[in-house]
């Protein structure tokens, strides 16, 4: 504790109510939209995978452009498995493997058309096509 | 050359960034983590390298070697597989090693990461320190606070409770500080990570700071205790402190158990060398009673006033601290309609010896009783007093004489005469303040 912390508390206008002991959802709508990390992870786990698979996998398609660390990995396997986007399906040693349900399906039609529409309305705007 | 170092690493548990920078720095002079305990982390040798960590933190996790969680496995094997060798665990806390050129980072989306964090904040190393600690300091601090609300004057008689108080509060203030950290770090992360893709990293470490302003409230509460610089006390802190160290730096070679064991020991035997210090040193208040009006520096006899009845007993009580000195008296006969001891001729001196206190002393008299003001004040040689039959009592009187430092509170069965206030000005009140 220091005159400095305090004194960003007093500015920040923040008191003691506003601590909340559940914490914050984050301000991005689980899942509303998908990163291109998430993209390609469904992408890959149209097919029954596991996550050091997906890691390579999602290398190769971009050819090295996007990256998937494992941390960020396993916390979003973990996070599509409780929103029911994906499913586990077998453990081999210590692999996991999952695959992408019905909803996980759905989520990354979705994204595709709304990436396509992007494309479109960029060609039909910008390029003026 | 030694082999292995254990150094004292303090961090926010959410700076990670802070904690890589460290064990990067620490390669670069050839001391590679090996093992982490709470704050004490030890380093082994090896040749100077760089090479790159990750500090995270993974909210399911299982401290035994054996059998780790399956998800934990899961991970681990995850992270091999990227080149992230687990270096050292600590709870929830992971750090990962990787020798690679160019690694792929463990962590690649922030947003991910800010709540990974924030999960571990509710759920485990965060909350552990945080919550375990209030709530094991509230219900005693709930005591204190009533106690202090519904009696306050006996509560600042005791410098126990002082010291009590003011150790819990500062321990609250400091967890409460810590928390509204975390949540300022978090809120602006969380906007920073979903704004920019950017993980926000913990400004500045202010861990050592906050252990330091803990020592300095510790002590203020020492001082707060009014034995402040009394040898034995001190000593007896001092011993505990270096006891508990010794228990927890070096005993890291122990199995947990025996580490348990020495950790409840050093607790017994410090509480015992307080207890001994604070007893020796005098450090709980002195109250002397006696009984019988030839103790009292003033009583009816001496005041020449006629009791209520010849039956009745006489006590004083001198009772020190170091808020203040009360000296007590009373001349008591037993109401025998009512079947209770009254009290016919009593006294109460307090010596105030902080400002502040006789300030909230004097509101809380005034307001009892407002009558009479000034009434034969150059007799009493106050600088304010009041006097008004007794409320509880209509056939006494009672008086409120304010000095400087001091405040006098008497009932008499008799209005006091001008040469009985000179009496008790000289014998009584002069003599003791």
């Amino acid at each position: 504790m220091t005159i400095s912390n305090i004194d960003i508390i007093m500015k920040s206008g923040i008191t003691i109510f506003d601590i909340n002991l559940k914490g914050d959802k984050m301000p991005r709508e689980k899942f509303q939209t998908l990163t291109e990390q998430m993209f390609y992870i469904l992408i890959c786990l149209q097919n029954e995978c596991c996550g050091i698979d997906i890691m390579e996998m999602v290398k190769q398609m971009t050819d090295g452009r996007v990256n998937v660390g494992p941390g960020t990995l396993y916390n979003l396997l973990e996070q599509f498995n409780d929103e029911q986007i994906i499913k586990f399906t077998k453990t081999v040693g210590k692999k996991r493997s999952y695959i992408l349900t019905d909803k996980g399906r759905q989520l990354l039609e979705k994204e595709y058309n709304r990436l396509l529409r992007q494309v479109n309305d960029y060609q039909k705007y910008a390029k003026g096509e | 050359m030694a082999k292995t170092k254990k150094k004292i690493e303090i961090f926010d548990f959410y700076d990670v960034e802070g904690m890589q920078r460290r064990l990067e720095a620490m390669a670069q002079q050839g001391w590679i983590i090996e093992h982490i305990d709470n704050d004490i982390w030890t380093y082994r040798k090896e040749q100077p390298q760089n090479i790159h960590f990750a500090v995270t933190h993974f909210d399911s996790y299982s401290n035994s070697e054996a059998e780790p969680d399956r998800g934990q496995s899961e991970y681990l094997e995850m992270c091999a597989a990227a080149g992230w060798q687990l270096a050292a665990q600590y709870n929830s806390l992971f750090v990962f090693i990787n020798n690679n050129e160019n690694p792929v980072p463990l962590e690649t989306d922030a947003v991910t990461q800010v709540e990974n964090i924030n999960e571990t904040m509710k759920t485990g190393f965060g909350s552990h320190r945080i919550y375990a600690a209030i709530v094991l300091l509230i219900l005693p601090f709930a005591r204190n606070l009533m106690e202090l609300v519904t009696d306050p004057v006996k509560f600042v008689n005791d410098p126990g409770h002082l010291f009590t108080f003011s150790v819990i509060a500062a321990y609250i203030a400091m967890f409460a500080v810590e928390k509204l950290n975390y949540r300022l770090w978090y809120k602006k992360a969380a906007r920073a990570a979903e704004a920019a893709g950017e993980f926000t990293p913990v400004n500045k470490n202010r861990q050592p700071l906050a252990m330091i302003a803990e020592v300095i409230l510790l002590l203020v509460a020492v001082e707060l205790s009014g034995k402040s610089f009394d040898p034995l006390f001190l000593t007896g802190i001092y011993i505990s402190l270096a006891l508990a160290s010794a228990v927890y730096f070096y005993g890291l070679k122990l199995k947990k158990s025996v580490r348990l064991v020495a950790a409840v020991a050093v607790i017994a035997l410090s509480t015992a060398i307080m207890y001994f210090s604070v007893n020796a040193a005098g450090f709980t208040p002195v109250e002397i009673k006696h009984s019988g009006e030839e103790n009292m520096p003033v009583s009816m006899e001496k005041l020449d006033i006629q009791p209520t009845t010849q039956e009745y007993v006489s006590f004083s009580t001198e009772y020190r601290c170091f808020l203040f000195d009360k000296y007590e008296g009373s001349q008591e006969y037993l109401k025998t309609d009512a079947g209770w001891m009254v009290d016919d001729f009593s006294y109460t001196l307090v010596k105030v010896k902080s400002p502040g206190f006789y300030n909230s002393l004097k509101r809380d008299y005034i307001n009892k009783l407002n009558h009479n003001k000034n009434m034969g004040i150059e007799y009493w040689k106050a600088r304010e007093t009041y006097d008004d039959t007794d409320m509880a009592y209509k056939d006494h009187y009672k008086y409120q004489i304010f000095y400087i430092d001091a405040i006098l509170i008497m009932r008499t069965p008799t209005v006091l005469s001008e040469k009985q206030i000179s009496t008790i000005v000289s014998d009584f009140v002069e003599r003791y303040i």
